[in-house]
C-alpha cells in the first residue's frame, strides 16, 4: 500500500471538488478586481528566502538541492516569489502590480500541526503608495468571503508598526525581546521584561503593560487613543477600521493591538480571518514594506493567503451526485458516448457504468440518490427514488448540474 | 459558555481555589469525581492530563486553561500565557551528582555528550542548545533520580520542588534554569474573537491573585 509521508495528505471527495469550486471562486472574483493570475516557480532559491523570511519562519523552510547544484528550497512564500517576479519584470512606472494565486507553500509544521504542505489562494498588490490599497485589499477579502458563502467570517486588525514605535527608546536588546516576547504569546514574560526594563520610562511603561490588552470591537481604538501619545500612531488602522465599517463589515471587525506577526517582514496593517466568531483560522496577511526595501524599492504592498483547505471546510462541502447514470448494456460503446456528448453539450451532470450485469447496474445507481438511472440498451429511463420509468429520453437532457 | 481546561492531580486544588476565589462557580467542580466534563453555570470545566492540557487549548477545546508553564514550554503549542497564578511555585534545573556538577563550572565544551535523564526532552534540548553544547537525552516519564544512580545519565532535567527527593538519591541542583508556577493560557483564537467575553473571567482571576499576593 502506498502511503503518503507523514505530514502530506491527498484530498479527494467532496472536499477536494468544493476547494476546486473555492479556487474557480475566488480566482474569477480577484480578476475582476485586476487582480491577474500569478504562477510561481515551485522552488525558491534559498539565499533570497533565507534573506528574507522572519526567523522562526526560516527555521520552517524545506530545504533541498536541485539537480543543477543550486540550494534551494520548496515555495515557502509567496510574497517573495511574487517580489521577485515584479523586480526582474517590471519597472517602477509599471507599478502597481496587481496579482492573484492558488498555489501551494511548504513548510515544516509546528506542533501540533502536522502538514507540510497548504494549498494558499490570495492576492498580491505591489508598489502603491496609498492607504487606499489596504482599503482595497481588505475590503476585497471580505466581498470575496461573502462571495463564497462565509459571510460570518470575522477579521481582526493589528498593526505591526505600532509596538516597534513604542520601543524606539529602547536599548536593541530589549526591545527585540519584547517583541518576540509578544509575538510568542508569551505576556506574562513580556510584562516582567516591561517592569523590570530601568530604560522604560513610567509613561511609556503604563502603555505597554496595556498594550496587549487591547483588544475587542472597533471601540478598543478611541480606548487606545485616550492612551497613546502619539495621535497618528492609530491613523493606519483607524482608517481600515473606518472603511470597514462604511462597507457594512463593522460586526465582523474586532482589533488587537497586541498582535505581533514577523516584524521584519511586516510593517503595517496586519489582520488574521475567522471563519466565524468561533470558527477557525483561515489565513491572513497585511502590509509588508520592510520585505519591499530590502528588494531595492521603497513603496508599500499588501497581501493576503487564505488555506483552501480550510476555506472549502468552511463552506461545509456537500456530496455531489450526478444527475444521471447512464447504462449502455451491450450497445456498441460510442453510441453511449455520443449520448453522454449531449448531456455535455445540455450541462447535465452524468458519470456511465460500465457493468455488464443490469440488476448490479441498477444496485450502483441506487446507491446514488436523487439520480435518474439510462438504460440505454432497453431505452428507457427511471428515476432513482420513485422508480418511475419513461421511454421518452428528452427530458433527461434537460436535467441541469 | 467559557471552558475551561484544568490539570488533575496535585495543581486541582490550587485550581478550583483560584477559580473559587475569583467568583466562577466551582460547586459542580469540586464534586466532579470521575467526569472529565463538568457544567457549572455559564462555565464548562474539562479535566485532563496536565501534558495534554497546552494541546485542549491550542487545538480550541477550551478557551482558558490553568497549567504549570514547564508543561506549556515542553508542549511548544501555540497558546497566549497571559497571567501568573504565582501558585505551584517550583523550578525547573539541572541536577547531578557533586562530580558532574564540576562539569558544569568550566568551558561549555565539558558539557558536549552529556547523557541527561528527563520527561521534558524538548525543553532540555533547547536549554542545553542556547548554552551551545550538544546532549544525548534519556527520555524517562518518573523516576528520574534514579538514571545517575544507575549509571544510564550523567545529569537530570526536571522541576524541583523542595529539593527533597535529590537530596534522598545525592543529588544537588547544579544550575537553575526557569521559574514554574501556575499559569492561565489562552487560545490564541479565542483571544482574539471573544476578548469581551473572555476579560471578565480574566480579570476577576488576576484580581484575585493580586489580591492573594499583597
Amino acid at each position: 500500500m502506498n502511503l503518503t509521508p507523514r505530514g502530506c495528505s491527498s484530498i479527494g471527495g467532496e472536499l477536494a471538488s468544493c476547494m476546486e469550486k473555492t479556487r474557480d471562486t475566488a480566482l474569477a472574483f480577484f480578476a475582476s478586481y485586476g487582480y491577474n493570475p500569478f504562477n510561481p516557480a515551485e522552488f525558491q532559491l534559498l539565499e533570497g528566502t533565507m534573506k528574507n523570511l522572519p526567523r522562526k519562519r526560516r527555521d520552517r523552510i524545506i530545504a533541498l538541492s536541485t539537480p543543477f547544484g543550486e540550494p534551494c528550497c520548496l515555495r515557502a512564500d509567496i510574497t517573495i516569489s511574487a517580489l521577485s517576479y515584479m523586480s526582474t519584470h517590471y519597472a517602477p512606472e509599471d507599478f502597481p502590480l496587481r496579482l492573484c494565486y492558488a498555489e501551494r507553500i511548504f513548510s515544516a509544521p509546528t506542533p501540533p500541526k502536522e502538514n507540510l504542505e497548504d494549498t494558499q489562494v490570495g492576492v498580491e498588490l505591489l508598489g502603491w503608495e496609498s492607504p487606499g490599497s489596504d482599503v482595497e485589499v481588505v475590503a476585497m477579502l471580505m466581498r470575496a468571503l461573502d462571495r463564497l458563502g462565509l459571510d460570518e467570517s470575522v477579521i481582526v486588525l493589528g498593526d505591526a508598526s505600532i509596538l516597534p514605535q513604542l520601543l524606539t527608546e529602547l536599548p536593541a536588546d530589549i526591545s527585540e525581546k519584547l517583541i518576540e516576547q509578544l509575538q510568542d504569546g508569551a505576556y506574562c514574560d513580556f510584562m516582567q521584561t516591561v517592569r523590570n526594563a530601568d530604560a522604560i520610562t513610567p509613561e511609556s511603561r503604563d502603555i505597554l503593560l496595556e498594550l496587549p490588552w487591547l483588544k475587542g470591537g472597533p471601540d478598543v481604538l478611541a480606548e487606545a487613543q485616550k492612551i497613546f501619545r502619539s495621535s497618528t500612531l492609530l491613523t493606519p488602522l483607524s482608517t481600515l477600521c473606518g472603511a470597514l465599517e462604511s462597507l457594512g463589515y463593522g460586526g465582523r471587525v474586532r482589533v488587537d493591538l497586541g498582535f505581533i506577526r514577523d516584524l521584519n517582514y511586516y510593517r503595517g496593517p496586519i489582520f488574521n480571518v475567522y471563519s466565524s466568531n468561533d470558527g477557525d483560522l483561515l489565513g491572513g496577511g497585511g502590509r509588508y514594506d520592510g520585505t519591499l526595501a530590502d528588494a531595492r524599492f521603497t513603496c508599500q504592498a499588501i497581501g493576503f493567503g487564505l488555506s483552501l483547505r480550510e476555506l472549502a471546510i468552511a463552506r461545509k462541502p456537500e456530496p455531489e451526485t450526478p444527475s444521471v447514470i447512464l447504462w449502455p448494456g451491450d450497445i456498441p460503446h460510442e453510441r453511449a458516448i455520443l449520448f453522454a456528448e449531449e448531456l455535455v453539450t445540455a450541462g447535465t451532470s452524468f458519470i456511465i457504468s460500465w457493468e455488464p450485469d443490469i440488476e448490479k447496474a441498477r444496485k450502483f445507481a441506487h446507491n446514488r440518490p436523487g439520480a435518474w438511472w439510462v438504460n440505454l440498451r432497453d431505452g428507457y429511463s427511471e428515476e432513482i427514488a420513485t422508480g418511475e420509468r419513461t421511454t421518452d429520453l428528452s427530458h433527461i437532457k434537460e436535467l441541469s448540474r | 459558555m467559557t471552558t475551561i481546561a484544568l490539570p488533575t492531580g496535585r495543581s486541582l486544588g490550587d485550581c478550583v481555589e483560584i477559580l473559587k476565589g475569583a467568583g466562577l462557580p466551582t460547586e459542580n467542580l469540586s464534586n466532579a469525581g470521575r467526569h472529565l466534563v463538568v457544567a457549572d453555570g455559564p462555565f464548562r470545566y474539562l479535566l485532563g492530563k496536565p501534558t495534554d492540557i497546552p494541546t485542549l487549548v491550542s487545538q480550541g477545546a477550551a478557551d482558558l486553561a490553568l497549567v504549570g508553564n514547564d508543561v506549556t514550554d515542553e508542549s511548544e503549542v501555540d497558546v497566549t500565557e497571559i497571567l501568573d497564578t504565582g501558585r505551584g511555585k517550583c523550578f525547573m534545573a539541572v541536577a547531578g551528582t557533586p562530580e558532574t556538577a564540576v562539569r558544569f563550572d568550566g568551558h561549555v565544551t565539558n558539557l558536549m555528550g552529556l547523557r541527561v535523564a528527563t520527561k521534558y526532552v524538548r525543553t532540555a534540548s533547547r536549554t542545553f542548545e542556547e548554552w551551545g553544547a550538544q546532549i544525548r537525552v534519556l527520555n524517562l516519564n518518573g523516576s528520574v533520580e534514579l538514571a545517575p544512580a544507575l549509571g544510564l545519565a550523567n545529569c537530570i532535567f526536571d522541576i524541583v520542588q523542595t529539593g527533597g527527593t535529590l537530596k534522598a538519591n545525592g543529588l544537588v541542583v547544579i544550575r537553575r534554569t526557569a521559574e514554574v508556577s501556575l499559569r492561565l493560557i489562552a487560545n490564541r483564537s479565542a483571544l482574539q474573537l471573544r476578548w469581551s467575553v473572555l476579560r471578565e473571567t480574566v480579570d476577576a482571576i488576576q484580581k484575585f491573585v493580586a489580591d492573594a499576593t499583597n
